[in-house]
């Protein structure tokens, strides 16, 4: 249920880089507070790409997520958000679970009728996802007794099971090890490759970001200083 | 239902607010509803231990003296009426007697009577007064009574009795201000656990105010489950309930229409 056939995996990647683009920044300028969080941005994100964003604690990565996600809206500037029936999901720095409750029920709470015909099709789902990045045995532990990496297991699946169209992710490896961090990107470059995902990650993993082929926007300060391959930064 | 759901689901994980919550919108919604029937309790209980004026009166033991407590408590105004027996009275006098060291008047002295204590409500004027003591005189004899004279309210009402007095105008408003206070902190309470779950729903369900719409459905379906208790009691005042509802809705549009993260 969670992906499509093999066959149909290079035709899909195809189609959805002819999609055209699922974000538009032009001059985007944003304050947290007094300080200027980022300074001019301008910035196109196509539909089914994959994107790093990169930069020192404090350059304005969580800031620039927050506006795609459309929770602040810039001082300055023009943003051209995806329109109609396009779901966003979200990971979050701080992972925003729900300490007193289980794993389990914190992944219930992203059931939505709307996209799941029934709630067995979602649960279905929601083991594959657990299985897939191990925690299947621990979904009863509460989130206030888990250590850091099922925390943020379970955000990621709690956000793939939103069957999203865009993901952003804000730091979601920090608490991984070097191996379960390639699992984690590994899933969801399969995600990108059989549904067309669009995925913008904010990372401070250099060594996950080294090997990535794809393309990387490199903020200091507030400031856009590289959009390209890896190899440049 | 889906909001329903997670109010109950949450109420399950915070059972201590949520009990808090369930308890005190319970409380309000009696309150509120049996306003007159709690007041009028209130006063009686308050009011039971606070006579009114009153008089001793020394009747003859030949006296039915039962017969004139019940003429005397069917008229307007008394309260009750109280019967010291004779061996009391004269228990007392004696004791008076040997006090003052008389001990051989009790013998000269005709202590063959029975006491009454005539209270009346507090509410009773002079003339009431005066009226009820004329009657007592006809209805015995003037010369076969011996009337004390008569403690008035204003004497009775100070101290301790009067505050007691001052309690029961205070208490019913007093109880629901008391009642609404805790009523608004376990909603906060509550609702703030109800925050979290519903930012996460927002934020994965795209479904807005959820929060709002969440304590809403539970407030309705507690407010609905008090109104049944409230009823038994007597016909309640339903304008009062379009009060607390239209204050809680109020709370909702101002408190809960947008969620954040609470960390």
């Amino acid at each position: 249920m969670l992906f499509k056939s093999q066959s149909s995996t290079q035709k899909n990647a195809r189609h959805f880089q002819k999609r055209g683009r699922m974000f538009f920044l032009e001059n985007i300028t944003s304050y947290f507070g007094k300080i200027e969080a980022l300074k001019a941005i301008s910035l196109t994100v196509d539909k089914g790409e994959i994107l790093f964003i990169t930069g020192s604690s404090g350059a304005g990565k969580t800031t620039l997520l927050r506006i795609l996600a459309g929770e602040i809206v810039p001082i300055k500037g023009r943003i051209q958000c995806p329109q109609g029936d396009c779901r966003i999901a979200r990971v979050f720095q701080d992972l925003r679970l729900i300490g007193k409750q289980t794993c389990e029920t914190n992944l219930l709470l992203s059931y939505d009728p709307d996209i799941y015909r029934n709630r067995d099709e979602f649960v279905y789902d929601m083991m594959e996802f657990s299985r897939i990045m191990g925690i299947k045995d621990r979904l009863h532990l509460e989130i206030k007794n888990s250590n850091g990496g099922l925390k943020q297991k379970v955000a990621i699946i709690r956000a793939l099971l939103s069957k999203p169209d865009v993901i952003l992710l804000d730091e979601p490896t920090s608490s991984l090890d070097f191996e379960n961090a390639n699992k984690l990107f590994d899933i969801l470059n399969l995600y990108n490759i059989k549904k067309g995902l669009t995925v913008i990650w904010a990372s401070h993993n250099r060594d996950l970001v080294r090997n990535f082929s794809g393309r990387i926007v490199h903020l200091d300060q507030g400031r856009l200083v590289h959009s390209g391959r890896a190899c440049f930064i | 239902m889906f909001y329903l759901r997670h109010f109950f689901g949450i109420f399950r994980q915070n059972i201590i607010w949520g009990c808090a919550f369930m308890l005190t919108t319970l409380g309000l919604v009696f309150l509120l509803g049996q306003q007159n029937f709690i007041g009028k309790k209130i006063g009686i209980w308050l009011d039971r231990d606070i006579p009114g004026a009153y008089f001793h009166t020394l009747v003859s033991s030949k006296e039915n003296h039962s017969w004139l407590s019940r003429k005397l408590i069917l008229l307007p105004e008394v309260k009750y009426v109280h019967t010291l027996p004779r061996e009391k009275i004269v228990g007392e006098v004696k004791n008076i007697l040997e006090n003052l060291d008389v001990g051989g008047l009790e013998n000269i002295l005709e202590l063959d009577y029975v006491g009454l204590k005539v209270v009346f409500e507090k509410t009773v004027s002079d003339r009431t007064q005066n009226l009820v003591r004329e009657y007592m005189g006809k209805l015995v004899g003037k010369d076969k009574l011996m009337m004390g004279a008569i403690k008035k309210t204003a004497t009775l009402d100070s101290g301790p009795r009067k505050l007691l007095s001052g309690i029961g105008a205070w208490f019913y408003p007093a109880l629901l201000g008391v009642v609404f206070i805790f009523w608004l902190f376990s909603l906060w309470s509550f609702s703030y656990r109800t925050v979290e779950v519903s930012y996460i729903i927002e934020q994965y369900q795209r479904k807005t105010n959820v929060s709002a719409k969440i304590m809403l459905t539970g407030f309705l379906s507690v407010v609905v489950f008090s109104i049944v208790p409230t009823c038994l009691v007597g016909s309640p005042q339903f304008i009062n309930f379009c009060a607390i509802g239209l204050l809680f809705v109020l709370i909702l549009a101002i408190g809960l229409r947008k969620c954040a993260w609470n960390s």
